[in-house]
């Protein structure tokens, strides 16, 4: 999977590409829990070219929402389609998360 | 991965049934991460119509044996059994460690909905037509119909 971070106007920006997988997610968390120890607490990521997320990945983008919230922020998605849209929408995440 | 690794089998039985088996055993977690590709593959080959359902299903089995199930005293194996019969697919993943059943959650309710674990089987349960354990809970078998 590549994950390439940017700021874009005080946001960070995640984009994927590829399958998210256990191994994936674990660096997801551990490259964003950075950005929030340096302050940050928008953030967006960016579904779009993501074909697969499976359950540990779907639990770290709750793991980072929470944090975000906690921390008076707040975490979008966008381009959910396919697979992921119907993972998100059979777990009822889609009802959680602010798709943008 | 170990050496009871059977690929793309097909076997006539009397012209009448047509079998494809796919066999593998996988020692670590990242073992099967370089396997995936090829079980995707497999899946496509086998069952083109559910091939990406099918992969969801196998990949949360494989994670939830590595990640819940195994003991590394005894030496990691997760072995994913596949047997295509007819209209019928049969997938078992089994593992060699302490046998346990997932509780079922259903993680679309509100008090669920915000936990960060607990999907994997509910994911499954949404993409097989049965799901089931042996073997003391070290092996769940799931089948889909294919037709």
């Amino acid at each position: 999977m590549k994950v390439n971070f940017t700021l874009i106007d005080n946001k960070v920006v995640i984009k994927l590409e590829g399958s998210l997988f256990v191994e994936d997610a674990l660096l997801l968390r551990t490259k964003a829990l950075a950005y929030f120890a340096e302050g940050h607490k928008n953030f967006l990521i960016d579904l779009s070219k993501v074909d697969y997320i499976d359950s540990s990945g779907l639990g770290v983008l709750v793991s980072l929402q929470k944090r975000a919230l906690e921390h008076q922020g707040a975490l979008q998605l966008h381009g959910l389609t396919g697979v992921v849209l119907e993972l998100f929408e059979l777990t009822r995440l889609n009802k959680i998360f602010e798709i943008v | 991965m170990s050496n009871d690794y059977i690929f793309g089998v097909t076997i006539y039985k009397g012209g009448l049934f047509l079998l494809e088996i796919f066999d593998c055993t996988y020692t670590s977690l990242e073992e099967f991460c370089l396997a995936r590709d090829t079980i995707r593959e497999n899946l496509q080959k086998i069952c083109p119509k559910h091939s990406i359902q099918l992969f969801v299903a196998v990949n949360e089995a494989v994670n939830n044996a590595f990640l819940h199930g195994i003991n590394d005293n005894k030496g990691t194996q997760v072995t994913i059994n596949m047997l295509k019969d007819n209209d019928e697919l049969r997938i078992a993943v089994s593992h060699n460690g302490e046998g346990f059943i997932p509780q079922y959650t259903d993680c679309s309710t509100l008090d669920q909905v915000y936990s960060e674990s607990g999907r994997g089987i509910d994911i499954i349960k949404h993409y097989v037509d049965s799901l089931e354990y042996s073997v003391c809970g070290r092996e769940v078998i799931m089948r889909k119909k294919l037709n």
